[in-house]
């Protein structure tokens, strides 16, 4: 029985974490360009689907007002739907949210949600890698930026005031 | 053999889009068939379209590209057979999904980031504009 001295348990630990060190611990290979855009879509997707609850809960409104809030929560379900798609497409799995908000909301707060969204998508389009989805996720914007200024409308505001979103 | 557009081809497009818009907005607030608020209307958005070609343009310089002068209308005239409100509005509104389209398919074939967040923008003031006309034909915006 060899008895260990304290600095020969040291040493063995100093140089047993050298092996490890030099095993090859490498870093996880970068995602692909498809891999990469799934992540974005599956938040813009989750975006989506907060506002669809949030247009829901003004559907229960009046005349034009609920006219519009049922064509907006429609818009929005399908910008989730096709999101779902192109995740699906890129070899993702869609995501999948909780319990969304409820309640009443006014078109104010609805404007608030439209132009929250179209500021997500500015941010998103130029972090997207597969030309196929910046196109899909253009499309989207576009309709955003639509509902925004129908919103501003039904508030009595300027509809289209700028040149840019 | 025709080569594949570059980026420069593509922003270039754009700005002659948006001239050919400008045009169409001056044109159709000087036909005396809008009504004032229509008119006003018309005028800013020429004034958009404008804004966005200047914009574009910036960007075209600093990757060396630049259009020379004026462009020539390389479309028939988009208002052709518009003679009323309506007709000018609808012409307009036409116009103005052609360029959310074209707009579109040039996010697919642009890489530099400041570009795709031009485009992107500008693609969302249009999306706006064409809203707008639609609610001043009294139809759904969306």
């Amino acid at each position: 029985m060899v008895a260990l001295t304290r600095r020969a348990l040291l040493a063995r630990g100093v140089a047993g974490g050298l092996v490890l060190a030099g095993c090859g611990a490498s870093d996880p290979p970068a995602p692909s360009a498809a891999e990469h855009d799934v992540g974005l879509l599956q938040r813009a997707h989750e975006s989506e689907l907060r506002s669809a609850a949030l247009y829901a809960a003004l559907v229960p409104q009046r005349g034009a007002r609920r006219r519009l809030a049922e064509r907006l929560t429609a818009a929005e379900e399908r910008h989730a739907a096709a999101l779902d798609r192109a995740v699906v497409e890129l070899g993702g799995r869609p995501s999948r949210l909780g319990a969304l908000p409820s309640g009443g909301a006014g078109l104010g707060a609805a404007l608030g949600e439209e132009d929250r969204s179209v500021g997500f998508y500015l941010d998103l389009l130029p972090r997207l890698r597969t030309p196929a989805t910046r196109t899909l996720v253009g499309f989207i914007l576009a309709e955003e930026a639509a509902h925004a200024a129908a919103l501003r409308a039904a508030l009595g505001r300027d509809p289209a005031p700028a040149a840019f979103a | 053999m025709s080569r594949p557009p570059t980026q420069v081809d593509v922003v270039e497009g754009l700005i002659r889009l948006e001239r050919v818009r400008a045009t169409a907005y001056a044109r159709a607030a000087g036909r005396g068939a809008l009504d004032p608020e229509a008119e006003r209307m018309a005028r800013r958005f020429e004034r958009h379209a404008a804004a966005r070609a200047g914009a574009l343009r910036t960007q075209l310089e600093a990757l060396g590209g630049g259009l020379d002068g004026p462009q020539p209308l390389e479309t028939d005239d988009p208002l052709a057979g518009a003679e009323d409100r309506d007709g000018l509005l609808r012409a307009l509104a036409r116009l103005c999904r052609v360029a959310v389209d074209t707009y579109a398919r040039a996010l697919a074939r642009l890489e530099v980031p400041e570009l795709i967040s031009t485009a992107a923008s500008a693609m969302g003031g249009q999306a706006s504009e064409l809203a707008a006309l639609r609610m001043a034909l009294d139809e759904d915006a969306v």
